[in-house]
């Protein structure tokens, strides 16, 4: 009869996907766009086996010590911990195992057998990065054109070194490399070679090119203000080393903020931030807000540039008003509810528009590939095919504008997807999984549905684990391009023990202690059902249970 | 507490050993603590989820003094003190009554969470027959026992987890302490204590079987299986009431769940296979009436072809009603009836309920005296009172009166060595066979006698056959072999269900009348003005003996 123990995985497996053993789990995992294992993290993390932590999330996430400093953490906006008193540091908990680990005694895990398939991928961000090192490692061959002179995307043009010191990122891509991906930079798609010559000379293709097209606003001298997006891109590979006195932003969202910060390091004494969005209602992460404050820039919300004011040829500052209200159309393009109130006038030496960014497609003209309305790629999302054959794609140019780990989660997933498509293999239900032998085989331990994302109220147990204080990484003062939040480094296991491993058996036994009829006992695997017969269902083993793992499945006889 | 470890095992002396660590042990704990007594609690579970209250509650009956005339300790006493009750008006109003108030703060310094009306006082429904709206509802019950041992422990009893009582000791005609062995590990105890409270449960319902077939899927607590009658009778202790206590319910079609006050009380209608609502002809309270009459009515209306199915209708229930009794009090009485009904398609306010008669529950208690004190001196009992109310009310008054006894005469018996030994030898003698008959079968065999003979309709000739064949089985309690410690503990509890299902069976042959109990006598089919008085046996001398009336 019942209980039903949803365990933790015991061996890393590439695809996330709901588990016959493992039928509950957390919001942060579920949350988690790049489908890192956080809690298998969390218990090796809490005891120090830094190594294999960092082998379970890369059987994910090639690009943890990326994410585990740049993501903008939906995992602990969505922490049950947080009721109970703060979220666990999760972004810090992934970058401490991606920084602690002894990375000489990591295990890789080996290539599968030849497949003798041949995939080009469109883009060296991390959207196609992380697909190319899935698929190297499902035995297929596998070339990157990038059309930049450097891979890395996004990680590498647009995140400050301040917030991610690029040697890190360096040595990420270094390991996808390793697994015998080629990439080929300085290529762009529809200018060295084009689209359907690439087409004919590879059995798949994946699109990863991101959204690189920067809006700017239709007001009078536009063109004497600088793009975000190209302003840190330009910061990043040297060609900015200086900016004026006074600097204005327009955009709120994180890439307004990184160029706000950006141009602070650069010397900049007085930066705004002028942004539609209300106070209460920032698309940047609070990190940013609390580092504005810091660095004293100036956000001026509910507003919107009303023109750009030229002076002698040259920027000489803002004119903006206050609006009431806006809104996105299906296109993604913003309309401003009717303004009213005073023009005001802000002096500046320069202003930069981050707005955001779309797609670039125009190397696919021509190709009949359907696009949606923002001009993102319409793709399957079961088989993250696009509407031609043998073409898919992932990361920003399927999804829009979002966050590195979504660009991870959706190389992987686009990796397996094609993969199936290469090598005819219907089985949906079964997952790759990294053996101990570090071969990556096939095991059918998946099922249809998705895993129950349990509630903190369905927590009985929180006092389990006690009122902890978060840990946190050092965040230096200093405006400066050197790295300015630190690891967790000693407080790691401390802080990993404060996660509640919603869904998840940790072992602890408080079940089969707490059965009244005695009916289960502890094995290694955990908690097992043992006189499956002469159980009361009276749900002790629920109520005892400090993760909530447990869920019942009652036998036929009773449904009758 | 002492512990002197020896060759045959742990000596644990104490003031006061409490066996049992339900509701009513975990009642009488907390007391006893408070009276300044040490305390043992013995239990072969664990406290936190052993007993009824383990499975959860959400009624708590409580009469307060605070609203209509109803809810007052007369008309509570009216309703309780019968003639055939056993129980005296003092009784009531001393062991359970007045016990209320300190239980209520003892539960809201837990946080249990009562639920409360908007002015911040309690909601109160009523059931069972009751003249008032005597029933506190618990929102969240499924945590309640864990709740209460949070108290037990930490009020400084000395809690044994995970060992079994297999016999009590008397020293010179007085109770002296008892023996066990832990039931995971097989180390043998022996307790010596000043005074000893009885909490063991006096519902055993794993003697007969649902439509489901599986004896654990019960109603009540399947792991309390009659200890509390069988070791006291054992020593002389009186019991009474084992005729007309059995009870039973219903039941969600095929899955033991208590709940079925919380659906009466809030006006669920019960229907038959032809669409009528019958109850009133049974009750004049209707579903909300006595529980034996809604078992009777519904086994009549089976037997004159009007069911099954039978349903629950609370389809009429407001929708703010019906929520909080599904996914609120229900998961409270059973923590997992969420899952069942999700699994099962059902919805309240949605969908009819069907329902079936549970299996039958033996129940009836230790004769006692105002002070809760059993015939045998210095052996009290916990569990005097019904439901969650009287178990933790009645094991607490029992635990002052204990605590007290133990501080004004107690003195500690000595254990005879040989009794302890041939104990000993008893417990494990299972473990020690090679071959031999599995507990399943010993304890479904039992099963099939008392289904088959002790129904819902009984006669002199078929209660007569029952006991035979019972001691029929009882030959076969020597060649009960255990492969481990888990059979082993099933062995005993199954030879302790045996020792309930004849002490039943005993009371029943000599109540020669129908219409007091749940189950009806086709050779005497009338009441017996004459017997309206409880039924009470013990044993002297090793025989079997009887009389009329508790005291």
């Amino acid at each position: 009869m019942p209980p039903v123990f949803s365990r933790e995985i015991e061996r890393p497996l590439i695809s996330k996907a709901c588990l016959t053993y493992q039928t509950r789990t957390s919001p942060c995992e579920s949350a988690c766009p790049a489908g890192n294992p956080i809690q298998k993290v969390h218990g090796l993390v809490k005891e120090k086996r830094y190594e294999e932590a960092l082998e379970f999330l890369r059987s994910r996430n090639p690009f943890p010590g990326t994410t585990g400093r740049i993501c903008t953490r939906p995992c602990e906006t969505d922490c049950n911990r947080r009721e109970w008193d703060e979220a666990i540091n999760i972004r810090g908990l992934e970058r401490a195992a991606a920084d602690t680990a002894d990375r000489t005694r990591i295990k890789k895990p080996m290539r599968m057998e030849r497949s003798g398939k041949k995939i080009a991928v469109i883009g060296g961000g991390p959207a196609g990065l992380t697909f190319a090192y899935f698929s190297s490692l499902f035995g297929h061959e596998v070339t990157v054109f990038e059309a930049g002179p450097t891979l890395g995307g996004v990680p590498r043009l647009c995140v400050p070194e301040y917030r991610l010191p690029k040697d890190i990122l360096d040595m990420e891509i270094g390991l996808v490399l390793e697994t015998g991906v080629k990439a080929r930079t300085n290529m762009r798609i529809g200018k060295e070679i084009s689209f359907e010559q690439l087409r004919a000379s590879y059995d798949s293709i994946l699109i990863a090119v991101g959204a690189w097209k920067e809006r700017k606003l239709d007001v009078p001298h536009a063109d004497k203000a600088i793009k975000g997006v190209e302003f840190l891109r330009h910061v990043n590979l040297g060609f900015i080393r200086e900016i004026g006195r006074k600097v204005v932003i327009l955009g709120g969202g994180g890439v307004a903020f990184d160029c706000a910060f950006t141009a602070r390091r650069l010397g900049a004494q007085e930066v705004h931030v002028v942004c539609l969005e209300g106070a209460d209602c920032m698309a940047a992460p609070s990190d940013d807000l609390a580092q504005a404050i810091q660095e004293g820039i100036m956000i001026h919300n509910g507003c919107m540039a009303s023109r750009v004011l030229e002076k002698e040829g040259k920027v000489g500052g803002v004119e903006y008003i206050e609006i009431s209200g806006f809104c996105f159309d299906d296109a993604g393009e913003v309309r401003v509810e009717a303004a009213e109130g005073q023009k005001k006038v802000l002096a500046a030496d320069q202003v930069i528009f981050a707005s955001g960014v779309k797609p670039e497609l125009d190397f696919i003209n021509g190709a009949g590939i359907a696009l949606n309305p923002n001009g993102t790629l319409k793709i399957d999302p079961v088989t993250r095919a696009t509407s031609i054959s043998g073409v898919f794609a992932a990361g920003d140019v399927a999804t829009g504008s979002s966050i590195v780990a979504n660009a991870v989660g959706q190389g992987r997933e686009a990796a397996l997807a094609m993969h199936r498509f290469l090598t005819g293999d219907p089985k949906v239900q079964e997952l790759l999984a990294i053996g101990e032998d570090f071969q990556i085989r096939v095991e059918a331990v998946s099922c249809q549905g998705q895993a129950h994302v349990v509630s903190f109220e369905e927590m009985f147990n929180p006092e389990y684990y006690g009122k902890k204080p978060r840990k946190e990484g050092v965040r230096s003062a200093e405006i400066s391009f050197s790295e300015k939040c630190a690891g967790l480094d000693d407080s790691a296991a401390v802080e990993a023990e404060r996660c509640f491993h919603c869904g998840h058996c940790h072992k602890c036994g408080k079940c089969v202690e707490d059965c009244p009829g005695l009916i289960l006992v502890m094995r290694e695997r955990g908690p097992e059902v043992r006189y499956a017969d002469e159980c009361w269902h009276c749900g002790n083993c629920r109520t005892s249970c400090p993760d909530s793992a447990v869920s019942y499945v009652f036998p036929l006889y009773t449904l009758v | 507490m002492n512990i002197t470890e020896t060759v045959l095992g742990k000596i644990v002396e104490t003031d006061v050993l409490i066996l049992g660590a339900g509701a009513a042990g975990s009642g009488a704990a907390i007391a006893a603590r408070r009276e300044g007594a040490d305390v043992v609690v013995v239990e072969k579970g664990k406290l936190e989820s052993c007993g009824s209250a383990g499975g959860g509650n959400d009624h708590f009956t409580a009469v307060l003094n605070a609203g209509p005339g109803t809810d007052t300790c007369g008309a509570f006493v009216d309703f309780f003190c019968k003639p055939t009750s056993g129980w005296t008006p003092t009784m009531l109003e001393n062991g359970w009554f007045k016990v209320i108030p300190v239980i209520l703060e003892i539960l809201e310094q837990e946080r249990v969470n009562f639920l409360r009306n908007e002015d911040g006082s309690y909601v109160r429904t009523a059931g069972f027959g009751q003249p008032g709206a005597w029933f506190l509802n618990i929102s969240g019950g499924q945590t309640l026992k864990r709740k209460i041992a949070r108290r037990v422990r930490a009020e400084g009893a000395h809690v044994f987890d995970y060992v079994l009582i297999t016999k009590l000791l008397k020293t010179d005609g007085r109770i002296s302490g008892c023996l066990g062995y832990q039931v995971l590990t097989g180390e043998f105890y022996m307790f010596k204590a000043k005074k000893v409270i009885c909490c063991l449960g006096k519902t055993v319902n794993r003697v007969s079987t649902n439509s489901s077939g599986n004896p654990f899927n019960t109603w009540h607590d399947p792991f309390v299986t009659g200890a509390y009658f069988a070791l006291p009778y054992e020593v002389g202790a009186k019991i009474m009431n084992m005729d007309i206590a059995e009870i039973a319910t219903l039941i969600p079609k095929g899955w033991g769940a208590p709940g079925m006050n919380g659906i009466n009380s809030m006006g669920g209608r019960e229907l038959n296979a032809l669409g009528e609502r019958f109850m009133g002809k049974y009750d004049p309270m209707w579903e909300n009436g006595l529980r034996r009459n809604q078992i009777q009515g519904t086994y009549q209306e089976f037997i004159e072809g009007k069911g099954p199915p039978f349903f629950i209708d609370m389809t009429h229930f407001t929708e703010e009603d019906a929520r909080i009794l599904q996914y609120d009090l229900m998961p409270g009485d059973k923590a997992t009836y969420n899952e069942y009904t999700s699994q099962k398609g059902i919805c309240f306010k949605r969908d009819l309920l069907e329902v079936e008669i549970s299996e039958l529950s033996l129940e009836g208690g230790l004769c006692v005296s105002d002070n809760l004190e059993t015939n045998i001196e210095g052996l009290f009992s916990g569990c005097v009172f019904p439901y969650v109310s009287g178990a933790l009310c009645g094991g607490y008054y029992a635990g002052v009166q204990a605590a007290r006894a133990a501080r004004e005469e107690g003195r500690l018996g000595d254990i005879d060595e040989e009794t302890a030994v041939r104990e000993k030898e008893r417990i494990f003698a299972p473990l020690r066979l090679q071959e031999g008959m599995n507990y399943r079968e010993f304890e479904g065999t039992i099963r099939t006698v008392m289904d088959y003979y002790m129904g819902l309709r009984r006669n002199q000739k078929g209660m007569e056959l029952a006991l035979e064949k019972l001691n029929f089985i009882l030959t076969y309690a020597s060649k009960i072999m255990a492969k481990d410690y888990h059979e082993l503990l099933r062995t005993h509890e199954g030879l302790f269900m045996h020792k309930a299902c004849v002490l039943t069976t005993l009371t029943c042959l000599r109540r020669k009348e129908s219409g007091r109990g749940v189950y009806k006598r086709t050779d005497f089919p009338d009441l017996n003005p004459e017997m309206n008085k409880p039924l009470v046996i013990w044993q002297e001398e090793g025989r079997f003996r009887f009389s009329w009336g508790a005291q």
